[in-house]
């Protein structure tokens, strides 16, 4: 899991220092809710993370040995990318789990306590016949 | 610091004193405890004398709780433990339970940040021991300054204690605010069970506590950043201010006092992230005073082991500015949520990322089983048994014919004629087979003789026959002369003892050369031609018994069966084709037509006992019409129609009694009953009328019917009409014999079976001669074929009566009984007649009846040659007859 601090952060301390030195009189004021445009929107980030998927792991056999580090490099890569895709003000954090296919069966499930209407989650599976791979990516907005 | 260099062991010989003496313990303590307060009160400048006043109560409380507790702890410890030990464990003890209660404090911060609580627990502990060591110190030197120092010390650290346990109190009062408006449940209960601890924890302690912590409510806590590190800083690094730091610290703990209640007034969200950003306050706080605290604390247990003085230690602004940053941070955090925490609504959601049902056992086998270059198609079980998977070879259709009966050894079955070659090849698997029944095939004709080649056969058995009298050798009972004056000589017909002998015997119609001889025994006929006794034609074999048989006008032998059937035979038909032959090489002949397996044949009737070809143009070669009469009365007519065109060796597929490559078939014409009037007794015999347009049949019951069959009408009663039925008429015995005139004069004689004999006209229905019996039952009468008048009788006994009615009307003129004969045929003469052939002479058969044999005689001159005016006479005899 990867955690993403926010630029634009620090422009709010600062006018909150100046509102703390004028006086406690003055409210201050928070975007709660993310712009239209940039909306973490499942249709708009899954193809993203599918790409990667099918970028990365095509014709690939599960290997004991390098599935950690496949799993690092594709969160890298799925996080860059979404944060390339202009999401403001979004943190991402951004799951991958890669397994092999032996006939078992498998679930995987996660629980959030989070705004429901900014945040949101995508998640794309890729599976060949020696292995499923789960990428799920957490869009939490930072208020 | 001189009390510092005291050598451990002194200080524990102090100890040991000191718990010697509890009273006087006690009694220093007390001393201290004034002592600290006369200077604090000396030194106080803020605050009013009120103030003081219960300040000092409340430390005046403190202390006498504390040395209670201590006091109790110690008997507890003394009850188990002898006294050595308990002198010498003494202190451990009483660390051990401040480090409970310490534990406690620990645990009930272990949801805070674990290092923090470390280094706060290390540091109490530390001041603890600290405390400890100057109160030896004190107590040892009893240096009134140190005393107080001590004194002193301890308080703060009873302050430090109970700011936290005012921490632990605020909280448990804001929760209790925020109780109502909690949203979530999860961190309620964990707190209100934390609460719950606390307040154990209290009860456990001493009830005087409990008055301490309703004064000293808010020592310690939610102190403003700067105010808190500047006391501290203070309070640790300087010792000598610490009454200006106790006054800022009361006036602190007021001003706490109203911050705190400024805090709960709003009505902030009351989560445990609030709470726990609260409480992250003064444990950073802490914190920092743990860093400094460790540092003296390190320098004091160096002290106490080198014995060397405590330096003194250094303001550390950089940590201080640090601070500073993480605490407004915390700050703004803290206020960023409260505000936040208004706008915003979380909710709990939870998804599912990923499904994948584990594979069966099956599928997995087959997911591994179906690397391995091996493919499944399909399943076939029982319930869903479809047939496209079927193992079994395909199966092959083809199209054949076939023929019954198989009477002989030709293939009555071959590839049907749609089908083309390639399949016939795959009909027969040897090669020899195919090649044989090409062969046959050859070998039919396949048109009918051209009469080029008719006479040119004619000339070949011309040749034939010349060369078989050279080259055979004589019959031995060849040509021998006839006794009596019957016969000029005769000739037997030598047949092979395997047909049986012979029951009839018929003469072509045609050919007086030509002859028949029936032989019941094998239902065979045999084909003579009377010029060569030798060996028959060829055999006709029937598949059934053989009840009676005729020529037809075109040469054709016709037999009734037993079962009722008609065969037909075409002697014209290549030997090559039947294929069979007997022992002598005569060719064996299947029928040509059998009525048994035409569709037209209905034998429900019974036997064939009469059998007759009748026609108006009979002996002119005209159409003709064969009647057939079965046992129970029912006559049948029949057409015997020659196929124009090649004949068909595949045969017929539509007229299954026609044999393959046969040309002739039967068709019935009509079928008609006799008048009910002779229906009681079945008829007896049949022959052909003297017109030849119609059939005279003769019943048992003496009566004649004349059946026309060539007139058209539909009712069998109207064509039928009966001869001589009348009762004056009638004779009582059966008809067993009938012959009609060749001659053209329409007379009739009938054979009865108690031996009369008569003369009728077709015309008339009285008889117009009655020969008296002059023997047994009549088997057959024949007019002469030669002469007009004279006829021939043959009786049961084997008696041949000739009669000449010109010369003796009463009885026979001669007879010939030397042999018995079952049977007499007599051949046409064609200068009388004009039937037969002209090269034929006038020739008669007689069948033996002990031997079967049947022989053929040249009849006398006197019975062949007729005399003049002989037909003349008979004419008028008839005449005479007739009036």
């Amino acid at each position: 899991m990867q955690d993403e601090p926010v630029a634009t952060e620090q422009p709010q301390q600062q006018q909150q220092q100046q509102q703390q030195k004028e006086g406690e009189e003055v409210a201050n004021t928070y975007v709660i809710r993310p712009n239209f445009e940039s909306k973490f929107r499942p249709l708009l980030a899954k193809p993203v993370i599918h790409e990667v998927l099918v970028e990365r792991l095509t014709d690939k056999a599960y290997d004991k040995e390098a599935t950690s580090g496949l799993c690092k490099e594709l969160t890298d890569e799925i996080k860059a990318r979404l944060r390339a895709n202009g999401f403001e003000r979004y943190k991402f954090v951004v799951q991958v789990a890669i397994g092999e296919q032996r006939g078992q069966g498998v679930k995987m499930a996660c629980r959030c306590l989070w705004d429901s209407d900014s945040d949101n989650y995508v998640q794309d599976i890729f599976m060949n016949d020696s292995l499923f791979c789960v990428a799920v990516a957490f869009g939490v907005f930072h208020y | 610091m001189p009390q510092d260099k005291r050598s451990s062991s002194g200080s524990r010989r102090g100890r040991l004193e000191d718990t010697a003496k509890p009273g006087a313990m006690r009694k220093i303590l007390d001393e201290m405890d004034t002592e600290a307060k006369q200077a604090r009160r000396s030194k106080s400048k803020g605050g009013g004398d009120k103030e003081d006043k219960d300040r000092d109560r409340e430390d005046r409380d403190r202390d006498r709780d504390r040395r209670d507790s201590r006091h109790k702890g110690n008997d507890r410890e003394r009850s188990h433990k002898d006294d050595k030990e308990r002198d010498s464990k003494h202190r451990d003890d009483k660390d051990r339970e401040r480090r409970q209660r310490d534990d406690k404090d620990r645990d009930r911060r272990h949801k805070d940040d674990k290092d923090r609580d470390r280094r706060r627990e290390d540091k109490d502990r530390d001041r603890q021991r600290d405390d400890k060591d100057r109160e030896k110190r004190h107590k040892d030197d009893k240096d009134r300054d140190r005393h107080r120092d001590d004194k002193d010390r301890e308080r703060r650290h009873r302050d430090d204690k109970d700011r936290d346990r005012h921490r632990d109190d605020k909280d448990r009062d804001r929760h209790r605010d925020d109780k109502d408006r909690d949203r979530h449940r999860d961190d309620k209960d964990r707190d209100r069970h934390r609460d719950e601890r606390d307040r154990d924890r209290r009860k456990n302690k001493d009830g005087d506590r409990k008055s301490s912590e309703q004064t000293t409510k808010s020592n310690g806590q939610a102190e403003t950043a700067e105010a808190a590190e500047d006391d501290y800083n203070y309070d640790d690094d300087e010792f000598e201010n610490y009454d200006e730091d106790f006054d800022d610290f009361e006036d602190d703990d007021n001003e706490d006092d109203d911050d705190s209640d400024k805090d709960r007034k709003p009505p902030a969200a009351a989560k445990t992230d609030s709470k726990d950003q609260q409480r992250n306050v003064p444990a950073r706080q802490q914190y920092e005073d743990d860093s400094e605290d460790d540092y003296d604390r390190h320098k004091t247990s160096s002290q106490q082991q080198q014995q060397t003085p405590r330096p003194k230690a250094f303001i550390d602004f950089f940590g201080a500015k640090r601070r500073q940053a993480n605490t407004a941070a915390a700050s703004r955090t803290q206020r960023r949520w409260d505000e936040l925490s208004r706008l915003i609504d979380l909710d709990k959601v939870s998804y599912d990322l990923f499904q994948l049902a584990p594979l069966e056992e099956y599928a997995l086998y087959m997911r591994q089983y179906g690397r391995s270059n091996a493919h499944q198609a399909a399943v076939q079980t029982n319930e869903d048994a479809i047939d496209r998977e079927a193992m079994t070879d395909d199966i092959e259709f083809s199209t054949r014919w076939t023929q019954n009966p198989p009477g002989d050894l030709v293939e009555c079955a071959g590839v049907a004629a749609a089908n083309d070659e390639d399949s016939a090849d795959e009909d027969y698997d040897s090669k020899d087979k195919k090649k044989h029944k090409k062969k046959q095939t050859a070998q039919l004709p396949s048109k009918p003789i051209q009469p080029s080649a008719k006479s040119l056969q004619r000339t070949l058995d011309l040749v034939r026959r010349v060369l078989e009298e050279q080259s055979r050798p004589r019959v031995p009972n060849g040509r021998r002369e006839a006794a009596g004056h019957l016969s000029s000589g005769f000739t037997p017909l030598t047949a092979s003892s395997t047909y049986g002998p012979a029951s009839r015997a018929l003469f072509d119609p045609k050919r007086s050369a030509k002859l028949l001889t029936m032989h019941p025994n094998s239902s065979t006929l045999l084909l003579w031609n009377a010029h060569e006794p030798e060996l028959p034609l060829c055999v006709l074999s029937a598949p059934g018994g053989v009840a009676c048989a005729c020529w037809t006008p075109d040469e054709f032998v016709c037999a009734g069966l037993d079962d009722g059937a008609l065969c037909l035979w075409d002697p014209t038909e290549p030997a090559e084709s039947h294929g069979r032959y007997d022992a002598d090489g005569v060719s064996i002949r299947g029928p040509t037509y059998s009525t048994a397996w035409s569709p037209v044949g209905n034998h429900l009737g019974g036997g064939v006992v009469g059998l007759a070809a009748v026609g108006r143009a009979l002996h002119s070669g005209g159409a003709y019409q064969l009647v057939s009469m079965d046992s129970s009365g029912r006559l049948q007519a029949w057409v015997a129609s020659t196929h124009v065109g090649p004949a068909d060796p595949a045969g017929s597929a539509s007229d299954l009694g026609l044999r393959p490559g046969g040309r002739v078939s039967l068709m019935r014409s009509s079928r008609l009953e006799l008048p009910s009037a002779s229906a009681p007794l079945p008829p007896l015999c049949m022959s052909a009328g003297a017109n030849g347009d119609g059939a005279i049949v003769g019943g048992a019951d003496g009566c004649l019917i004349r059946v026309n069959v060539g007139a058209g009408g539909s009712s069998g009663s109207r064509r039928c009409h009966s001869i001589c039925g009348d009762f004056e008429h009638r004779l009582p015995a059966s008809v067993t014999a009938i012959d009609a005139s060749p001659h053209g004069n329409g007379l009739l004689l009938i054979g009865y079976a108690d031996g009369h004999v008569r003369l009728m006209t077709s015309s008339s229905t009285s008889p117009l001669l009655t020969v008296q019996p002059k023997s047994d039952s009549i088997v057959r009468l024949l007019w002469s074929r030669s002469r007009p008048a004279v006829f021939y009788s043959l009786d049961s006994s084997g008696r041949l009566l000739v009669y000449d009615l010109t010369q003796k009307s009463s009885g026979p003129v001669s007879v010939f009984a030397e042999s018995g004969v079952s049977d007499f045929a007599l051949g046409e003469d064609y200068h009388s007649t004009g039937r037969g052939s002209k090269s034929d002479r006038a020739v008669c058969v007689l069948v033996r009846a002990n031997s079967g044999e049947a022989e053929v005689h040249t009849l006398a001159e006197t019975l062949s040659a007729a005399e003049l005016d002989e037909g003349y006479r008979l004419s008028q005899l008839i005449d005479q007859l007739c009036v």
